[in-house]
């Protein structure tokens, strides 16, 4: 786009510089026009005192050439006469209006007796031409008396007009004197205005610099965030300012990308490191799980001939028992998945309560209520129920002499599916609990670890954006109850 | 200014010191700005209506210009006809200039010349002087009348003012409610009333018309001059030389005042009686106080309204009243 030469630097300076000067000028000039107003005021007031009293002299001046005619009929005098009275005549108003002001009427009445005494000159000088002496000679002697009339007349309305005059001109001092101070004040204001101007200009046309120092501050600084310079009006400082304004957002856009990738980066780092804590942990699990397997095929020929003795020999309660003990072993070993439907978890908890109600049939009351219709809809963590009961059977009923009673509850809590296990023993404190909910990291703990731990950690692992899906809520002697709290919806985070 | 300075303050305290002065220049500018138009203003609105002459009121031209010629005297009289040819002149959008009928001023004799539209003229003392001059002015095919005193002549010059011989009768009849004991008469002229002066002997016809037999003498007549003092020296002479005279009868205000007050110096206060002239305010006082049996006043400012009236009537249509009276009243004790 091409550049108007109006917005170039050189021409602001010029317009402001020039305009200011303008201004002061014109000023100047009406203070000038003021005082000559005055002046020329001042001068017209006694104008027409003096044209009236130049029009008398001229009267009277007239005398000669009209009394030297009359008295010698010289063609001199005539000519004289002549020119003098149309002379006099083209001085005397052509059209007097009537006025209010007695003063004008008077003046207005002089005008008509000069003209009234040019006439009857003319009727004088005609009587003089048809020889008849006593018509000019009365004739004269009547001018006389008008003449004399006039400049009674002439002189009063003169003293007249003065005296008022008087007074009006204190008048008028008084009030030249007032448009003076005005004058005066106007120039202080304007001067003012035009100084305030002057630093308009001169501020208009450095704040971009400023502002562009200041911006270079910041940027030197770091900050990249401030807002951009606004245009100027100035043409050569408005391509600096672009240009700057430029340089700025590609730096900053330069920084936030490399900020973007240092974030993607900081991500995959977290990623990883959690995806190595887990894979420590599986391994730890595996062990765990391997220690639980010993010798398993040992176990299941063992239980198996104790079984088969129990029948033969007729003792079909212990054969039951037997077959209920090999049933979950073989469910605990036989699975590999670390998610399973919530029947399997269901069954293995079912052979694990006929164990319990075998080991402890008069002190421990089992409750298992779940609904049918969940069961092959919902996955679960394995191995998350039996830890728990085992947990309340071990721990939860130590110094209780009373039935202890343990209930396992499913329920669908929209959309959750809720999983509790309560119990009526000794319940824990707070700190146990907070200890349960909040255990050490992975690498820190024993290689032993508890059932219910494992469960937390694993359910930690599995949910690590619910902090809730495990709860307890206890109190010392009032019983225990640990609800598992799992998203429907949601995967489990599972490492592949 | 104070606010200009706490906002200046308030941004140095906000914003730092540029944008203060950025402001500061700003509002300055805007202030100075506006003040320089204000005054500016103000300098030509006073610079425009300097002037040391009264510019003379144009809107509405008047239609003619009249002159009236009055006696060199500031009497009250004369100054209330002026004031109704103000008030006439007013409503006829007409102008009115007052010149001197004093012959020595040379006024009278001149106002053919002076483009006058029309001319009112009180005759005074010269009734001789002021029908050449009347002549004079006709000629010049200018519109007169004549106001208070009428001249004898054979053209019928319009006259405004009261009829003399009205006044006369007007006096014997104030005279008559007096009482019924024979009337030894004088009457005081004087020639600060010209008109009634000139007329006198239609004055003295309209009393003994009015009185009758009732006069036990005749009419004694006095004069006094334009001095306001006269009449005080008249009263003195008269009761010393016409002892017999038990009624007075003045044709001037100032005669009358100035008589009453010798009276009552010389304490004849009911020996003889007044009849004054005029309505002033201190002879209506001497008539409730009953120094004063009654006095004639007539209108003068009446016959300054109606004399510009007719002057307008004559010029714009060529006619107007031959005489128009402008009526005389009687003030005594039950009327005044």
């Amino acid at each position: 786009m091409r550049p108007k030469v109006t917005s170039s630097f050189r021409m602001q300076m010029v317009f402001s510089i020039f305009g200011i000067f303008t201004l002061l000028v014109i000023s100047t000039t009406y203070i000038l026009f003021s005082t000559i107003r005055i002046q020329n005021i001042i001068n017209s007031s006694f104008q027409k005192e003096r044209y009236l009293r130049s029009i008398q002299e001229a009267l009277t001046a007239y005398q000669e050439p009209l009394l030297e005619y009359l008295s010698t009929r010289s063609s001199n005098a005539l000519a004289r006469h002549l020119i003098e009275s149309q002379t006099l005549r083209n001085r005397i108003p052509a059209n007097i209006p009537i006025s209010r002001d007695q003063s004008l009427l008077r003046e207005r009445e002089v005008y008509h007796l000069i003209d009234a005494f040019l006439e009857l000159a003319e009727q004088a000088v005609e009587l003089k031409r048809g020889r008849d002496v006593e018509g000019y000679t009365r004739l004269y002697d009547e001018m006389m008396d008008l003449l004399s009339y006039i400049n009674h007349e002439t002189e009063s309305l003169s003293t007249e007009r003065f005296r008022n005059q008087v007074d009006q001109y204190g008048v008028f001092i008084n009030n030249s004197r007032t448009v003076l101070q005005w004058n005066l004040v106007f120039i202080v204001c304007i001067s003012l205005f035009s100084i305030f101007l002057l630093f308009r200009s001169v501020e208009k046309m450095t704040e971009p610099m400023v502002r562009l120092s200041a911006m270079a501050s910041e940027l030197s600084a770091g900050n990249f965030s401030i807002e951009d310079i606004k245009t100027s009006s100035i043409y050569e400082i408005d391509r600096v300012v672009e240009a700057f304004n430029q340089m700025k957002h590609e730096i900053r856009q330069y920084i936030e990308e490399i900020r973007r990738q240092e974030g993607i980066k900081q991500d995959y780092m977290q990623a990883r490191m959690r995806n190595l804590k887990m894979e420590g942990l599986v391994r730890r699990m595996e062990i765990y799980t391997l220690q639980a397997q010993m010798n398993p095929h040992f176990l299941f020929n063992t239980l198996n001939t104790g079984m088969q003795l129990a029948i033969v020999e007729g003792a079909e309660r212990t054969g039951e028992y037997m077959e209920y003990l090999a049933l979950l072993f073989r469910h605990n070993i036989k699975n590999k998945e670390s998610i399973v439907p919530l029947r399997y978890e269901i069954e293995g908890l079912t052979y694990y309560f006929y164990i319990l109600k075998v080991r402890f049939p008069k002190n421990l009351d089992l409750v298992l209520d779940y609904p049918e219709r969940l069961l092959d809809t919902c996955k679960v963590p394995v191995a998350i129920l039996q830890p728990l009961v085992e947990n309340c059977v071990v721990h939860a009923f130590k110094n209780k002499e009373d039935v202890g009673s343990v209930i396992v509850r499913v329920e669908e809590k929209e959309p959750y599916i809720e999983l509790s296990v309560s119990d009526n023993g000794c319940g824990m404190d707070e700190e146990q609990i907070h200890s349960l909910l909040h255990p050490v990291p992975v690498e820190e703990s024993s290689p032993r670890i508890m059932g219910l731990e494992n469960v937390i950690q694993r359910l930690y692992f599995f949910y690590p954006e619910d902090p809730e899906v495990i709860t307890i809520q206890s109190m010392p002697g009032k019983g225990t109850t640990i609800t598992i709290r799992i998203h429907r919806g949601k995967e489990p985070c599972i490492v592949s | 200014m104070p606010g200009l300075i706490f906002l200046c303050c308030a941004t140095f305290r906000s914003k730092g010191i540029l944008e203060c002065v950025k402001i500061f220049v700003r509002l300055g500018m805007i202030i100075c700005g506006f003040l320089s138009l204000i005054t500016l203003s103000v300098s030509v609105s006073q610079l425009l209506k300097l002037d040391i002459r009264q510019e003379d009121d144009i809107t509405v031209a008047p239609i003619y210009h009249f002159s009236i010629y009055l006696p060199d005297t500031q009497d009250s009289f004369f100054t209330a006809i002026k004031r109704g040819a103000e008030k006439a002149a007013e409503e006829q959008n007409v102008v009115v200039s007052y010149h001197s009928i004093d012959p020595v001023r040379l006024e009278l004799q001149q106002a053919s010349y002076t483009g006058v539209d029309g001319v009112a003229i009180c005759p005074y003392l010269d009734d001789l002087f002021a029908k050449t001059q009347i002549e004079k002015i006709v000629q010049k095919q200018i519109p007169v009348i004549l106001i208070n005193h009428l001249i004898l002549h054979d053209q019928p010059w319009p006259y405004i003012g009261p009829n003399s011989f009205d006044i006369g009768r007007k006096m014997g009849t104030l005279l008559s409610r007096l009482g019924n004991e024979p009337i030894r008469l004088a009457i005081v002229y004087s020639k600060k009333a010209p008109g009634i002066y000139a007329e006198r002997e239609l004055v003295e016809m309209g009393l003994t018309s009015s009185i009758g037999n009732r006069l036990s003498t005749s009419i004694k007549s006095f004069y006094t001059g334009r001095n306001p003092l006269d009449a005080e020296m008249v009263m003195y002479r008269l009761l010393r030389e016409e002892p017999e005279i038990n009624t007075l009868v003045f044709t001037d205000a100032n005669d009358t005042i100035a008589a009453t007050q010798a009276l009552i110096d010389m304490n004849l206060v009911g020996r003889i009686r007044i009849i004054g002239f005029g309505n002033e305010k201190s002879i209506i006082e001497y008539i409730h106080k009953g120094v004063i049996a009654g006095t004639i006043a007539i209108n003068p400012e009446r016959i300054g309204y109606q004399a510009i009236k007719s002057l307008y009537e004559l010029k714009a249509t060529g006619y107007t009243s031959t005489s128009v009276n402008t009526g005389v009243e009687i003030l005594d004790r039950g009327q005044s």
